[in-house]
């Protein structure tokens, strides 16, 4: 697998009379992954996501992304055009005063000619099901709405990896679905890589890789599967395990073996059937 | 005190060409010490509608009755500030409601305006940094330099330090991690117990829904699509969906049981506890039949 962005021995602390949030990081992403961070609040994820697009530079240790240095003067822009970040805070990030010159923006930058621009403009807020407020101030819509404003304004730039700042934490159920599926399929067609900080488990769950984040370190690292084996460690760090491995925990300490631990209802159901025919 | 809100309607920007119709024709009751709950699609006027509860929206048609306070369209209520005491709001994003240069101060804001003494106010912000899951160095820090989540907990503090009697919390616990979501939670039930509060939650968690609430209200297009107990609301999976909403895992895994084993099972399952319950039942009745 293709490495895309190499973090190494990474520290980090905001001011120089402050402890350090990061403290020797290094981590790896691979081309076409999805990549999911957990970790508990300060931890320090979206700090290292300002780091991945050279926001914020390493005190120690190195960010490499394709072999471009954040360190290099003249590679910081080589790595912003590949690193896009939907922001935790969606305000943060809107610059126009539309929804459509906001999407624009990041485009015009880019040099793009205006017959092109137009067609990434409406496609992109088409994905996220905008259409309707493209004359709209992004300042002035409802909290999910500019959740996907950002987002969308993200995916017309079509960096080759997205970074999600918990960028659906405001959306309804089925908002959530939908817009994790437009990200999959962008993925899945374009090759497109993402990293998803997040704090839904169910989220991380699907997720073809999870790092796990405390207290500036990466302590944990592997497939959703095998990371949640730990659900002690896990809960002692402030998080938790997802839905149907809850349910196997409860059942497993009544003393019921299951062959394997299920990340889906769906599995879950199947091996209580399978569990209930042994019996 | 009991809300009543009737006939209230809200358009952005009224007047203008940009004017957005958010909220039309509500009529809603919450009587004092309701645990409600308002759930709906993105956009469908929730925030709106919170934000008329203490004046900081005004309504373009329609009256909204707290206790003897009342604001009514085209009228202007003089006491918004005594209201105000009455009535604290978490918003959706925190950074809307920070803005002075120590936490500290941010938390002591509300209870000094308010004309709580100095003490006691410092007592308050003490006590609860430290329930909201932070400890007492953060209250010389600025708040602008923290993290979205802890940001989120001084947000809450700083509402929980005036001792409102209605709280509102818009999505409160968006960006907290799994330990804090539960804690701050089971916080706000204590303190709508403890303090007979009346809490209204606008939140997307559909689990946090069906546990806390009285009453839950669902939003559609800036109007009121359904409403009644968590029983209730949570029995009718396919109006939920059409509504862009789900019913919480709980009760999809029971669906899935159901499904699967052709049983029939109790649907109010709104803990893990239950959940688990539900599959050692048939478990256990697999063994008593072998
Ligand atoms: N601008 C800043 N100045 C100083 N310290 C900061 C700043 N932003 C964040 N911090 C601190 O750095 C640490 C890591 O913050 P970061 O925002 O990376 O956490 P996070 O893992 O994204 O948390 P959350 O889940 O709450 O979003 C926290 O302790 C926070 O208080
Ligand atoms: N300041 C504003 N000016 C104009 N229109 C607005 C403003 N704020 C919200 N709206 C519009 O009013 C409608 C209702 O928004 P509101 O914020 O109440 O929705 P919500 O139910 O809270 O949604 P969410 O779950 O996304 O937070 C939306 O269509 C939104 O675009
Ligand atoms: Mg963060
Ligand atoms: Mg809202």
């Amino acid at each position: 697998m293709e490495e895309l962005i190499t973090v190494q021995g990474v520290s980090f602390r905001y001011h120089e009379d402050q402890p350090h949030v990061l403290r020797d990081v290094s981590l790896s992403v691979y081309k076409g992954e999805w990549l999911a961070i957990v970790g508990h609040n300060g931890s320090g994820k979206s700090t290292l996501a300002k780091l991945l697009n050279g926001l914020q530079l390493p005190e120690q240790g190195d960010v490499l992304v394709e072999g471009y240095n954040s360190r290099d003067e003249e590679s910081i822009w080589e790595i912003r055009r590949r690193v896009g970040i939907v922001f935790q805070n969606p305000d943060n990030q809107f610059v126009g005063t539309s929804v459509r010159d906001d999407v624009a923006f990041g485009l015009e930058n880019s040099g793009m000619a205006r017959e092109l621009m137009l067609e990434r403009i409406s496609e992109s807020v088409l994905k996220v099901r905008m259409e309707d407020y493209l004359d709209q101030e992004p300042h002035r819509l409802s909290g999910g709405q500019k959740q996907r404003v950002a987002i969308a304004g993200i995916i017309a730039l079509r960096p080759s990896i997205v970074i999600l700042d918990e960028a659906t934490s405001m959306l309804d159920p089925a908002g959530r679905k939908e817009v994790l599926q437009t990200m999959r399929k962008l993925k899945e067609e374009e090759g497109m890589t993402v990293i998803s900080i997040t704090h839904d488990l169910e989220e991380a769950a699907q997720a073809d890789r999870l790092v796990v984040m405390n207290a500036g370190e990466v302590i944990d690292e592997g497939l959703p599967v095998e990371v949640f084996k730990k659900g002690d460690m896990l809960e002692q760090i402030g998080l938790d395990l997802p839905f149907p491995l809850q349910v196997q925990r409860a059942l497993s300490e009544k003393g019921y073996d299951f062959s394997r631990l299920t990340l889906s209802q769906e599995e879950l159901v199947n091996e209580l059937w399978t569990l209930q025919l042994k019996v | 005190m009991d809300i009543t809100i009737k006939g209230l309607e809200h358009s952005y920007s009224k007047g203008t060409p940009f004017e957005r119709k958010a909220l039309s024709n509500i009529n809603l009751s919450i009587p004092s010490g309701t645990f409600q709950t308002i759930i709906g699609h993105t956009g469908s006027g929730k925030s709106t509608l919170i934000q008329h509860l203490n004046g900081l929206l005004k309504p373009t048609q329609g009256s909204i009755q707290i206790g003897d306070f009342k604001i009514q369209a085209g009228v202007k209520e003089k006491r918004l500030k005594a209201l105000r005491k009455h009535v604290g709001i978490v918003f959706q994003y925190p950074e809307h409601q920070l803005f002075e240069e120590t936490i500290e101060k941010d938390i002591l804001f509300g209870p000094l305006n308010f004309g709580v003494p100095e003490e006691e106010a410092k007592k308050r912000a003490a006590r609860l940094i430290q329930q909201v899951g932070l400890d007492e160095s953060y209250l010389s820090r600025s708040p602008f330099d923290l993290s979205g989540g802890q940001m989120r907990r001084v947000a809450i503090a700083g509402v929980l330090a005036m001792k409102p009697s209605i709280l509102i919390l818009d999505e409160p616990t968006a960006g907290l991690d799994p330990r804090g979501r539960r804690e701050i939670m089971d916080l706000f039930y204590r303190l709508h117990e403890e303090e007979g509060l009346t809490t209204i939650l606008v939140t997307h968690s559909m689990e946090d829904a069906a546990r806390f609430s009285d009453d839950i209200l669902i939003m559609e297009k800036g109007g009121i699509a359904l409403q009644g107990g968590p029983e209730t609301i949570f029995s009718n999976p396919e109006a939920l969906k059409k509504l862009s909403l789900d019913v919480p895992e709980t009760v999809q895994f029971i669906h899935r049981l159901e499904e699967r084993f052709t049983k029939n099972l109790p649907h109010s399952v709104f803990t893990l506890e239950a959940a688990v319950d539900a599959a050692l039942s048939i478990l256990q009745k697999g063994e008593e039949n072998s």
